[in-house]
């Protein structure tokens, strides 16, 4: 036996083989889940563009969009579904189609958790694009949540015409 | 006259230097200026503190309860002389307001371009104006107590907001 090595036995490597082995399980579990994950997401961007492509959201209508999402949002609130959809919609890349998601996702009753709607306010807010940040204020309007207000009040708005509508928001959601 | 139309105030330039035949994108007139038929639908009203009117009418025709922004297009005779107007009843439970509609017909190309810049020109005019969603339900909820529109009138699904609006201004105050 060489020095400075401890005989192993069957005995003591059963526990690290066993952990090794639970852990490989584990990982290949999740990486199967983010791959489903991953899957969904990209399924319903598919959804999700085919349906605005087909018909243009229009305030006041109805739109196939709603449907798709709220299906989608049956999961988990903490599921990283929320985040691709917090991420998407707060993306400068295809503003007018991340503002059209934002718009669909204010006329559901409180999706997601509370943390993750304000998360998503703030982020769309602080996006350059204008039609994310009006869509966005439109959204809390749709949900009428008042515990967004604070998020709307630090807003430091560039554009007149949207400030205004921030100001009556705010009007409202103070009532 | 006005001509009163719904748009996406976001989709459209503010200022007249940039409310040129370049600078209006493709999307606002795809969003906005949909046709049917070469027809293009307008509210109409002869002053500007009919506005607010208008908006109702056309936010108590809708399925979801949603802020309005609006343009109105000062009429001039000259401006669409080329195509014909069509008076056709507005889509709206708020009965005064059916009879105040009308259609512009035939247009073509440059027809929808003349409406695109004059649509442009009025937002830089400050002839617009954007009602916010929840003041739009308040003003319904004004409408139903007044009389003027009935709850049975709207969609359901904006019914039972304005109907929780009216109920909750009548509860006695404890």
């Amino acid at each position: 036996m060489n020095p400075g090595r401890v005989p192993i036995s069957n005995d003591s490597v059963r526990p690290v083989v066993d952990w090794l082995v639970g852990r490989q399980v584990t990982v290949s579990a999740e990486s199967a889940d983010s791959e489903e994950r991953e899957i969904s997401w990209s399924r319903l961007k598919t959804r999700l563009h085919i349906a605005f492509s087909d018909e243009p959201l229009e305030d006041g209508v109805s739109h196939r969009a709603e449907t798709i999402l709220v299906e989608t949002l049956m999961a988990p609130p903490g599921d990283s579904l929320f985040d691709a959809i917090r991420t998407y919609c707060t993306a400068a890349s295809r503003p007018s189609f991340a503002a059209e998601t934002l718009r669909c996702l204010g006329r559901i009753t409180a999706p997601g958790t509370a943390d993750w709607r304000l998360a998503l306010v703030r982020d769309a807010l602080g996006s350059p694009d204008i039609e994310i940040r009006d869509a966005a204020l439109q959204a809390v309007e749709g949900w009428e949540d008042a515990a967004l207000v604070p998020v709307l009040k630090s807003h430091r708005e560039s554009e007149e015409w949207l400030r205004d509508y921030l100001c009556e928001v705010l009007h409202y959601l103070d009532k | 006259m006005f001509l009163v139309r719904r748009i996406r105030l976001a989709k459209w330039p503010k200022t007249y230097a940039e409310a040129t035949a370049v600078r209006i994108s493709a999307d606002a007139i795809t969003a906005d200026l949909r046709t049917s038929g070469n027809c293009l639908s307008f509210w109409t009203c002869d002053r500007d503190d009919q506005i607010e009117s208008v908006a109702l009418a056309i936010a108590a025709a809708a399925d979801r309860l949603d802020r309005i922004d609006v343009v109105w297009i000062e009429d001039e005779e000259r401006r669409f002389s080329r195509y014909r107007r069509l008076s056709t009843p507005g889509e709206t439970p708020v009965a005064e307001w059916r009879t105040r509609h009308l259609d512009i017909a035939g247009l073509d190309h440059e027809g929808l371009g003349i409406v695109a810049l004059a649509v442009a020109h009025s937002i830089a005019a400050k002839r617009c104006r954007r009602f916010p969603a929840l003041r739009v339900k308040e003003r319904l909820a004004d409408a139903v107590s007044d009389g003027a529109l009935s709850l049975d009138a709207l969609d359901p699904r904006i019914r039972d907001r304005v109907q929780a609006t009216v109920e909750m201004r009548e509860e006695p105050l404890s």
